[in-house]
């Protein structure tokens, strides 16, 4: 029903500025040098998007891309939407403050943590200009929303779905195979927590699984990421999580190769390998960046803290089964649905570090109990 | 290539724009045509064939020498085809520039139109090019101070990592001291931590004469590690989604040298270590050292100057300068240690290094590769060029400025007089 | 026994690229220019390889393009080395920084995607009957990629051509004496010239493995410092084959162990430093200065009339 009203609203709002801010938009564009004279003319008639992406830049097939969807559903609408890739953390402030100078954006969309530092600090200094940052939290400033879409919930999702193939997922090859595995592209907090989650996930609905848990140490080393793949399937694992962006590719590609399972992440990826990778974890980070953005063009953001957890929204999470040519038991998608309950229900928050694993599980069992 | 023929040898040679180099040069070894001496070394490099190349002598002449030159006014003439040339570097890389975004589907008037105001065209843009130009500073001066010895300081990434995290060390435990204290003991542990990581290449390859640009490269990999193992574990700020340390003491922080920017007095810091290193260079005995160790190693080991000590000397200088940009860092533009902060200022330096020959003009070209970062920001937007685009240019303008002699033989290409003026003074040598 | 053949194949399979890439260091060091381009050159190789592949649809038209692609990048440095009198160190990094830059952006202008190309045909493992059935060494040698088993001909071929061979004496002579050389009535330029060939041929195979061996596409900047393992590796061999394979083996089998090992430990920082603390210290402590580099490297050599 929200998605709906949603795409209404879209539809409306993208009519009104085809009628009226259309004209204004091209000629902005054209006339790139003279983007400081033209900021007072153009601010009243705010319908542009601004996109900034995290250091890792459009291409990683994962976080910056799943935002950017968003995007480019805009754009299809008929949005005017510029994106900017800063390769550095320190030039993110510089490409905040040109967007929010030139006034016509009705909201400046940053993707990903690094960015609040900057965010905070130029915010003050354009308190009119609407602001939305994915992943990171600005705290209570007014133009300012702060999307978390909780990371855990994802995670622990398809290290469930994981589990719960290994167990009864009647893949070919499994014989044998008691360990699952996922490779992270850098050791940061944000990816730890994810293969954390994952960890509790796989092992609260098959308590006898092992978890394989390795770093690439870059984001666009897909080699070493098909490398280390390789290595936990040799070691037993039978299906392999990637949340290495650029990197994940390489995994995606060892289980092809092996004729082994892989799950993507951020993203439905499962057409990659239709026959090997059994699924795709995604976070509604598109749809926030896209929702956010027609807010603001409606005249209705508003700012400050927003976390998404299962708990608040139960498609928060979700695993992508489609494009694929892996056949998902019943009893797995029923277990699924439990699971999905039991993250809503969120009694016991999920470790971000992994010393927090065997504490959570001794705490909440698991699902056979 | 027949192009290399040894007659035009004096038109101009490549790391001929300070006069030890050259001398180096000219009296090589009699008989032997390699003239740079040294195992594996970098030869004194950067710049481009400046008047001293063409004069008759074929030698060595330093400014003051030019001055003497017998007719000032063709050594001035010659001087600007020294600017020419390196102008002409830089016109040669746009063009190519331009036809990669032609290639790439794009106008290149506009693309270029669009870097051009995204550097300068707004006061952000200016900001921001000044912003981008500090660390590229420092840098710069790091690399171009070990080059002055005819080392090759690849480990400034690492250093200035290293830099980084000590001044974080200091800025964020050390409480209590007021400002004025408090900032000059943050740069001295950046200092301190960057020259620390420059000492060990130079020592082992002194000691056991190993690879010094090897092991800097191994030095980089685990400094980097290392600052991601404390910014995500020791030092991290509580309930960050990102591996970031807490935010320094106030104290420890530099105040904005323009408000709504993240313009620092780094970038002033940074013009004054530049002067201070070409004045070192220039009129001191320990850069006058500098330039014989890095002119020819075994000759001024016979002459008495102690190689080994200077070229420990320049590589702690070198730290030095890579330590200062890992710390004005952290206290200006980001005022904490950040994981991953710098993407690669460390290479860029050598870029910067080498369009700059001397301290000074290093200042320069920081600036000039300063605003191609800020100006290939504003690519991103407008166009479907990839953002790399400015990577592809750097690496082209590199190649071209390493090169000083293609783009003056494309020069003298057409200026035939003065090349056969040339040829027939070398013939004469 | 099952861990000891998993780390052994993972040695094997990081090894090959950088095997590849550190041969073609050598040479070229050996003739006199210094390998710092090599990261620049392999990346051009990987970009070649996925390029030829999906232009034709056969993986070894791929092979043979990695190795042109490779070979053309690397005589425009060697050009501006040898007759433009370059600086090397600074032109190797000036054509490393190019190549991360042109290769991403030429993959949005071919493919239009940012920083990855479309997936392309890969190069088959190659299974050899009988071998494959030993028990051990099977699983080790009887299924691999055809660049893995090509490594042990090529390299054998390299130790003849650089020691035994006229050729490879007058390329270690361009290196050492250059003047000897020119004295014999001998272009040093051209035994550069033909080293730099060579060693882009063989850069362009290590890249044609990461590329369309190891997967079957390309993504920016994913040779990941390889090419400076190379040079490290050939550092570390003394500039001499069998030592340069010796290191590259090495750092392949720290890395391997380096990735297995994450598994088990909790701070993985420093476990991913292993393979550059172990070139450091195995570096510093074993190679003497006996070892030295050729003489006249990364020196510019005017010919002699």
């Amino acid at each position: 029903m929200k998605r709906k009203l949603t795409t209404v609203l879209a539809f409306g709002v993208v009519c009104a500025y085809a009628l009226t801010g259309c004209g204004s938009g091209t000629s902005a564009t054209t006339a790139a040098p003279a983007t400081t004279v033209g900021a007072t003319e153009a601010a009243p008639a705010a319908g542009k998007i601004a996109f900034v992406t995290g250091t890792g830049g459009l291409g990683d097939k994962s976080f910056n891309d799943l935002g950017y969807e968003g995007i480019k559903r805009l754009m299809a609408a008929g949005v005017t939407c510029d994106v900017a890739e800063p390769s550095a953390i320190a030039e993110m402030e510089g490409i905040l403050r040109n967007f929010s100078e030139k006034g016509e954006y009705a909201l400046i969309v940053g993707m990903g943590g690094d960015m609040v530092d900057s965010m905070v600090k130029v915010a003050a200094d354009y308190p009119d200009q609407n602001y939305l940052v994915i992943d990171g939290s600005a705290g209570d400033v007014k133009n300012i929303r702060s999307v978390i879409i909780n990371q855990e919930d994802t995670a622990f999702l398809v290290g469930a779905y994981a589990g719960l193939m290994a167990l009864e997922g009647n893949l070919p090859g499994a014989d044998g195979r008691t360990s699952i595995g996922v490779v992270g592209g850098m050791d940061i907090p944000l990816i730890r927590g994810i293969q954390t989650a994952y960890e509790c996930g796989a092992r609260y609905v098959n308590p006898g699984l092992t978890v394989q848990k390795a770093f690439v140490g870059g984001w666009s080393d897909p080699a070493t990421g098909s490398e280390l793949a390789t290595g936990m399937f040799e070691n037993g694992a039978l299906i392999v999580f990637q949340a290495a962006g650029g990197s994940g590719m390489g995994v995606l590609e060892a289980a092809q190769k092996t004729g082994l399972y892989a799950i993507g992440y951020d993203g439905n990826q499962n057409g990659i390998a239709p026959d090997n990778i059994i699924g795709s974890g995604v976070r509604g980070l598109d749809a926030e960046v896209e929702n956010a953005s027609l807010d603001a063009l409606a005249g209705k953001f508003v700012g400050g803290d927003i976390s998404i957890t299962m708990k608040d929204e139960n498609t928060a999470a979700q695993i992508a089964l489609t494009e694929n040519n892996i056949e998902v038991p019943q009893t797995v998608l029923d277990k699924l649905e439990k699971i999905k309950a039991f993250l809503v229900e969120a009694k016991v928050a999920i470790p971000t570090e992994p010393e927090g694993i065997e504490a959570y599980l001794a705490e909440v069992g698991s699902l056979a109990d | 290539m027949p192009e290399t023929k040894g007659p035009r040898q004096t038109e101009g040679r490549p790391g001929a724009h300070e006069a030890p180099s050259m001398g180096s040069q000219a009296h090589g070894q009699p008989g032997s045509p390699c003239m740079q001496p040294g195992a594996h070394e970098t030869p004194p490099m950067g710049g481009f064939p400046h008047a001293g190349d063409l004069l008759p002598s074929g030698g060595r002449p330093k400014a003051r020498d030019l001055l003497k030159a017998r007719d000032l006014l063709k050594a001035r003439a010659l001087l600007s085809k020294g600017w020419l040339t390196t102008m002409l570097s830089l016109a040669i890389a746009l063009l190519m520039g331009a036809v990669f975004i032609l290639f790439g589907g794009n106008n290149p008037i506009e693309i270029y139109g669009k870097l051009f105001s995204g550097a300068l065209g707004s006061r952000t843009g200016i900001m921001q090019t000044l912003l981008q130009a500090t660390p590229l500073l420092f840098c710069g001066l790091a690399v171009s101070v070990s080059m002055k010895a005819g080392l090759l300081n690849l480990g400034v990434e690492g250093q200035l990592y290293m830099g980084a995290l000590a001044a974080a060390l200091v800025g964020i435990y050390v409480k209590g001291l007021p400002a004025f204290l408090h900032i000059p003991l943050c740069m001295l542990f950046a200092m301190a931590g960057g020259a620390a990581w420059a000492f060990l290449p130079v020592w082992l390859k002194i000691k056991r004469g190993t690879h010094e640009v090897v092991t800097a490269l191994m030095m980089n990999y685990i400094a980097i590690l290392f600052v991601d193992y404390m910014t995500n574990y020791p030092l991290r700020t509580k309930n960050a989604t990102v591996a970031q340390s807490d935010v320094l003491q106030a104290t420890a922080m530099l105040p904005k040298l323009v408000a709504r920017s993240q313009v620092t007095p780094a970038i002033i810091v940074g013009m004054v270590l530049a002067v201070v290193l070409w004045f070192m260079l220039r009129s001191t005995t320990l850069g006058y050292q500098i330039t014989l160790v890095g002119s020819n190693r075994s000759a001024s080991a016979a002459t008495g100057v102690p190689v080994s000590r200077i070229m420990v000397i320049t590589m702690l200088i070198s730290g030095v300068c890579a330590g200062l940009a890992g710390g004005m860092e952290v206290m200006g533009t980001h005022g904490r240690l950040i994981q991953g902060f710098s993407p690669g200022y460390g290479f860029d330096g050598i870029a910067v290094a080498v369009l700059g020959a001397s301290p000074l003009s290093v200042i320069v070209s920081a600036l000039l590769f300063g605003a191609l970062r800020a100006g290939g920001m504003a690519l991103s937007y407008g166009t479907n060029m990839s953002v790399k685009f400015i990577n592809a240019l750097q690496g082209v303008i590199i190649l071209l400025i390493a090169a000083p002699m293609l783009s003056y033989r494309i020069l003298t290409a057409f200026d035939r007089p003065l090349r056969r003026m040339s040829r027939k003074n070398s013939e004469g040598v | 026994m099952d861990t000891v053949i998993s780390i052994l194949n993972s040695t094997l399979r990081l090894t090959t690229p950088i095997a590849y890439v550190t041969l073609g260091a050598v040479v070229l060091e050996k003739s006199g220019l210094n390998a710092l381009s090599m990261e620049g050159v392999m990346l051009s190789g990987a970009f070649g390889a996925v390029l030829g592949s999906w232009a034709t649809g056969s993986a070894w038209f791929g092979v043979l393009a990695a190795m042109g692609c490779a070979i053309l990048v690397s005589l425009l440095r060697s050009y501006l080395a040898i007759a433009h009198q370059a600086n090397q160190t600074v032109s190797g990094v000036g054509l490393n920084i190019l190549a991360g830059g042109a290769t991403a952006m030429l993959v949005k202008v071919i493919w239009g995607m940012d920083g990855r190309s479309d997936q392309v045909v890969a190069l088959g493992d190659w299974t050899i009957p009988y071998v494959a059935d030993i028990p051990v060494v099977g699983k080790l040698l009887g299924q691999q990629n055809p660049l893995v088993y090509l490594l042990v001909p090529i390299a054998l071929w390299m130790i003849l051509l650089l020691n035994k061979t006229a050729f490879g004496l007058r390329v270690a002579a361009a290196g050492e004496h250059p003047e000897v050389l020119s004295s014999l009535g001998l272009r040093v330029s051209r035994y550069r010239y033909l080293s730099t060939i060579l060693s882009g041929a063989l850069s362009g195979l290590g890249g044609a493995y990461l590329s369309i061996g190891q997967l079957s596409f390309f993504n920016q900047d994913m040779t990941s410092g390889r090419g400076f393992m190379a040079l490290a590796a050939c550092v570390f061999g003394g500039w001499r084959v069998g030592g340069a394979l010796a290191g590259s083996l090495l750092f392949g089998f720290a890395n391997a162990l380096q990735l297995r090992l994450q598994t088990t430990v909790r701070y993985t920082q420093f476990v991913q430093m292993i393979p550059y603390v172990v070139t450091l210290v195995v570096l510093s402590g074993f190679i003497k200065r006996a070892n030295a580099a050729p003489a006249a490297g990364g020196k510019p050599y005017q010919e002699q009339e």
